[in-house]
């Protein structure tokens, strides 16, 4: 298996066959909360591919040169992960705020929702502790390039998501949806009917 | 609202005969000849599947309609022409439990909760047909083999294929010629790979009597006549069921396997020229529409020869359903009544 190869089957892997949304169903509090309008959606999506590598990038760090070496990794990686991602976020926050306020205005709620958005935390602790693709046979502790490239996979398959997700909502807006299914019951309906699409990707390339 | 001897009402004011019961006549009467056949092929089983689809699609409508309060638009054929496409993709051997469960799922899951026609986000038949393959797998795929029907078209090599593979499994070409491709797929092991298997020896059976498959799979000459008869009273565009085949046959043979089997095999031909072509599940832009059919050729390619299951075209196909609503955001018709507008500005 040639290495650029190995990449590519980590990215699709991470952002296709294991899409955090529709095959895991991890974080799906931001994937219904901000998916009912299309800007919203793609400031979130930025702003989760943006937060989750630097994340990952430094959780990894964390876990290889303070965690492991002490030998207490175990069970301290879930408090110092999140104290990473939560200053993380409050970082990009205040960039936002700086730099495009109409942006943070939409966003509203959603940025701070990303510190406890758990698929951010899911991909720093997968990326140190992997549990998928073991058809793959990639080694149990993934290089810094392979943490980071899976990372962007499992961003990319979750503002992939949110993006179509997005665009369907807000065809439904205009649809005679019977009174009780309006709003989040349709929405849970129809990201089911979408995961049933794309369990048609299990086991793609061996993975 | 008349009003003595003029009658005055608010536009549109030019008529047209074309009705939505009209349309889905048409596409009854285009599937009317593969669906007769299959039940000759395939015997009385393949009747009670789709008698049942065609009731569950029927009554999850009546039932969600009546609920609801609102009119019953049985009389539009909508519902059963969902139930009818459903039954096609359906394995004839199938229970006809399930083939009633997945039609009230395709009617009122893929269709009524989205408040009915026009309005869904994914075709209902596949739906319906996708939550029966999730749900009752076992069943799904034992459906395919029977007993009488296969004296009708059996050739040597798929002898030697079902012989190879386990019969229970029930070989469908497309599945045997995974196995010959890529042996550790293979029920019983890499040891039985049947040897000097030739794509080209399914030719025949496939284009006119292929009794291996779902009920909508029996003949390819009559699927594509079907989708002839729709293009000649302007049902469907050429756009979709030409350039989603076209895609699938050239991407196949870039990979080095033969096209014309991997176009006359499986779901591609019927989901091409049937379910693809909906109008509410398709974009509506005629950029959009080739966007579209690109996009199932490269998904149904790749799912057929590297994911688990043998054919693709039912997930490719719901799939894409979820991308036609960003592809409408981006891709617009041009409004009725304008022009281009040129690029440059000033060069008109």
């Amino acid at each position: 298996m040639s290495e650029a190869w190995r990449y590519f089957l980590l990215l699709f892997g991470a952002a296709v066959v294991a899409n955090i949304l529709l095959i895991r169903f991890i974080a799906l509090c931001p994937f219904f909360g901000v998916s009912n309008s299309l800007e919203t959606s793609l400031g979130m999506s930025i702003s989760v591919i943006f937060v989750m590598t630097m994340a990952t990038s430094v959780s990894w760090i964390a876990w290889n040169y303070v965690l492991e070496p002490l030998g207490v990794g175990e069970f301290l990686y879930i408090p110092t992960f999140i104290l990473v991602i939560a200053s993380l976020v409050q970082f990009v926050e205040m960039v936002i705020k700086k730099t495009s306020p109409p942006l943070y205005k939409a966003m509203g709620i959603y940025l701070p929702l990303i510190t406890t958005n758990c698929a951010v935390l899911a991909a720093a602790t997968e990326s140190v502790k992997p549990g998928f693709f073991t058809k793959l046979n990639i080694a149990y502790h993934y290089g810094f390039v392979e943490s980071i490239v899976y990372t962007i996979g499992v961003a990319v398959g979750f503002s992939l998501v949110l993006i179509l997700f997005a665009a369907m909502r807000e065809r439904l807006e205009l649809a005679p949806i019977p009174k009780f299914f309006r709003g989040v019951p349709i929405a849970f309906i129809t990201a089911a009917i979408f995961s049933l699409a794309f369990m048609g990707f299990a086991g793609m390339f061996g993975l | 609202m008349e009003g003595g001897r003029f009658i005055v009402s608010t536009s549109p004011h030019i008529r047209d005969p074309i009705t939505t019961r009209r349309i889905m006549c048409h596409v009854i009467v285009a599937l009317a000849p593969v669906t007769v056949y299959a039940v000759v092929i395939h015997g009385i089983h393949a009747f009670y599947v789709l008698v049942s689809s065609i009731a569950g699609a029927m009554l999850g409508e009546l039932a969600m309609q009546r609920g609801r309060g609102l009119p019953v638009t049985l009389d539009d054929c909508s519902a059963l022409l969902t139930g009818l496409l459903l039954a096609l993709t359906l394995p004839p051997q199938l229970h006809w439990w399930i083939a009633l469960v997945a039609g009230l799922v395709a009617t009122v899951l893929g269709k009524q909760i989205f408040g009915g026609l026009g309005h869904n986000l994914f075709n209902p038949a596949l739906v319906g047909r996708a939550v029966a393959f999730v749900s009752w797998a076992g069943y799904m795929n034992a459906g395919y083999v029977k007993t009488a029907a296969i004296g009708i078209a059996n050739t040597a090599t798929h002898k030697a294929i079902v012989k190879a593979v386990d019969v229970a499994s029930g070989a469908s070409p497309l599945a045997a010629m995974k196995i010959v491709y890529d042996p550790a797929s293979s029920p019983i092991g890499p040891g039985g790979v049947p040897h000097g298997i030739q794509a080209s020896s399914y030719y025949k059976p496939l284009f006119l009597a292929n009794p291996w498959g779902c009920l909508g799979e029996v003949s390819a000459l009559l699927l594509i006549l079907g989708g002839i008869y729709l293009l000649a009273v302007r049902v469907i565009g050429w756009r979709i069921p030409v350039i989603y085949v076209g895609t699938v046959a050239v991407l196949t043979s870039f990979t080095g396997r033969d096209p014309l089997f991997y176009t006359l095999a499986g779901g591609l031909l019927i989901g091409a020229i049937f379910m693809a072509t909906d109008y509410t599940t398709s974009p509506l832009a005629d950029k959009g529409k080739i966007l579209y059919a690109l996009g199932l050729g490269l998904v149904t390619w790749l799912l057929r020869f590297w994911s688990n299951n043998p054919e693709g075209v039912m997930f490719a196909i719901l799939f894409m359903n979820g991308l036609v609503p960003i592809i409408d955001r981006y891709i617009l018709p041009r409004t009725y009544g304008t022009v281009k507008k040129p690029r440059g500005g000033e060069t008109s």
